[in-house]
């Protein structure tokens, strides 16, 4: 029996977030499908390796026993400032895309769509 | 011989610079430019071929918690094909109506981008700099402003952001079994 922790459901949630992506046409669900993804994966590495009852890395943990990995922690800070980056960048795309096209609809848009402009 | 890391700043910091100057000179100094940098980086190979692989610490921290930049014979061959497809591409666009400061910042910023993720020892970093590339390369795409390339440009970024979700994932389970994402440490932590 798969055991419930965080990382199960965030391997559930990214493939929620797949789902998303490839099951529905409207680009802002697209891009909320991306964020999910991206929660999905801070949720694995903040969860992968943890020993329950360890210390948080900060300060002097000398006397400590168990200190918690702060690597990934380190390397999810950086992700979270990239996923906002690719969402608002990607919001501003699509506030460009419906300006010129009024849809927000993929396949509307790819029939709008002219190489001659 | 240059530092690995002054390869990756250089031609960021002078596409920063070159704003400053009209744009006729900045095209000549653009080619000028990309001529010295493709020498600087033919030295490195030619160290590389001679002495072996370079590694860098970036700022001089211990092995452990630097940024490390290595330049084995593949990387610094890599590195060396780049700067000569950009020196190619910065000759071709020289006469070209849409080759304005902005369009030169972002192109020389891309190839910076690209020879980092070749230098790079770490899959993190890697990551970084590919999802950073790929928002450079979407303005680039979206750079003439018409249906066809806004649309490209939206669909172009999409697809990259969710393969590098995809990377990532797979980085986190490497992560997992490995407890170390760089590729020189032979043995975890």
């Amino acid at each position: 029996m798969i055991a419930i922790n965080g990382e199960s459901i965030s391997i559930i949630l990214f493939f929620v977030g797949v789902y998303g992506l490839i099951a529905r046409r409207n680009i802002i669900k697209s891009v909320m499908s991306i964020s999910i993804m991206q929660v999905a994966i801070i949720l694995y590495f903040i969860t992968t390796n943890i020993a329950p009852g360890s210390a948080p890395p900060i300060g002097d943990v000398a006397q400590t026993l168990q200190v918690a990995d702060p690597l990934p922690q380190a390397l999810m800070i950086t992700d979270i400032v990239i996923g906002i980056g690719v969402t608002a960048a990607g919001l501003t795309m699509f506030i460009h895309l419906y300006h010129r096209y009024g849809s927000s609809n993929w396949q509307k848009i790819m029939k709008k769509r002219t190489p001659h402009d | 011989m240059i530092n690995l890391h002054w390869i990756i700043l250089l031609p960021i910091i002078f596409g920063t610079v070159v704003k400053l100057l009209p744009l006729k000179t900045a095209k000549k100094l653009m080619v000028l430019f990309q001529a010295v940098l493709l020498v600087l980086v033919f030295v490195i190979f030619i160290e590389v071929r001679k002495n072996g692989t370079i590694l860098e610490n970036i700022g001089g921290w211990p092995d452990t918690i630097s940024i490390t930049l290595r330049a084995d014979l593949l990387a610094s061959a890599m590195a060396l094909l780049t700067c000569l497809l950009f020196f190619a591409m910065l000759t071709f666009v020289q006469n070209k109506h849409y080759a304005d400061h902005l369009f030169f910042f972002l192109f020389l910023s891309l190839e910076s981008l690209i020879i980092g993720i070749f230098l790079s020892n770490d899959l993190f970093n890697i990551f970084v700099l590919i999802e950073a590339s790929t928002l450079i390369i979407t303005i680039l795409i979206m750079y003439k402003k018409t249906n066809l390339s806004k649309y490209d440009g939206m669909m172009y970024f999409l697809i990259n952001v969710v393969a590098m979700s995809f990377f990532l994932m797979g980085l986190g389970m490497l992560y997992k079994k490995l407890v170390f994402l760089t590729s020189t440490r032979s043995k975890p932590l």
